[in-house]
């Protein structure tokens, strides 16, 4: 449990009532991570929703150089206080689409994958709200990863 | 084309089909024709019933996506803040759409919001799936 005060620190939260945020908070916990830690894997069930209070991740992609090499890691994007992470957690097919490994000594609000999915067909308007939410964190990923692949700098703009 | 055939509003009741129905008009462009640029104010969402179309993003250089499967959604920005096309999509062929007014879709999603968060999903996995392709070409 969190308190209803940290949940509206988030842009995530704008526009959702006091009442949403408190039953919200009965299903989130706060973690903290130690710098080189891997949070979740490429394929792995997603099993929380993350906000992150304080700290670094980056996302990961494998890239496959033939078969003979291990598969090199490429950052793709990298996320840090105020940001959501781990969205697949509230959309099919319930799988991480990247890997999460954390940079710097981190902290988040961690959302249990499985009682968030309850809640938000338990309570249609909230889980309305939740899903709007979360496609703009999706879109937003979306914007960026685009900047990325057009602009001249190409990856470099993640440093 | 019928609008609880698309992908989207599958298994959703007849009843608010219905609504949806009244929200939805069908238009035809030809080859060239521009529906929308990247920081227009999204206010459609489209289904492609026939045709084709390019989704673009265009800086120091240009990022391209094709619809052309029957049913495929675009124009999803108009469901999700900040309500901005985040590409200009231009028809490659002579093609055929629903367009279906956003403004008032979201308030038949208000109305029922257990339907709203169904669709809604759906949608969040349209732009994911579009997300997954971005990054498939960034490595």
């Amino acid at each position: 449990m969190v308190s209803v005060d940290l949940l509206k620190q988030f842009a995530f939260f704008k526009g959702f009532d006091e009442s949403d945020l408190k039953t919200l908070s009965g299903c989130a916990s706060e973690e903290s991570f130690k710098a080189g830690a891997q949070v979740y894997k490429r394929g792995d069930p997603a099993k929380k929703l993350y906000l992150v209070e304080e700290g670094k991740f980056v996302m990961l992609m494998e890239s496959y150089m033939g078969t003979a090499r291990p598969p090199m890691q490429v950052t793709v994007d990298i996320v840090t206080k105020g940001d959501a992470m781990g969205w697949s957690a509230v959309v099919e097919p319930y799988a991480y689409t990247l890997g999460a490994l954390c940079i710097d000594n981190s902290k988040a609000i961690a959302f249990d994958a499985e009682k968030l999915r309850e809640l938000l067909i338990q309570d249609g308007a909230l889980g309305l709200n939740f899903m709007q939410a979360t496609a703009r964190v999706i879109a937003d990923r979306l914007t960026h990863t685009q900047i990325i692949l057009v602009g001249e700098r190409g990856l470099s703009t993640l440093e | 084309m019928f609008i609880q055939e698309v992908e989207l509003f599958k298994g959703i009741p007849s009843h608010i089909i219905d609504e949806i129905a009244e929200l939805v008009t069908q238009e035809s462009y030809p080859a060239g024709h521009v529906l929308f640029r990247e920081g227009d104010f999204a206010d459609y969402l489209y289904i492609l019933e026939e045709g084709e179309l390019d989704l673009t993003v265009k800086r120091d250089k240009q990022l391209s996506f094709s619809v052309d499967k029957t049913g495929s959604v675009f124009g999803w920005s108009s469901l999700v803040e900040p309500n901005l096309y985040t590409a200009k999509a231009e028809c490659v062929k002579e093609s055929r759409v629903i367009k279906i007014d956003a403004d008032r879709l979201m308030r038949v999603f208000q109305k029922h919001p257990a339907e709203g968060l169904t669709i809604m999903k759906r949608l969040a996995g349209v732009i994911a799936t579009r997300l997954i392709k971005s990054y498939k070409e960034v490595i």
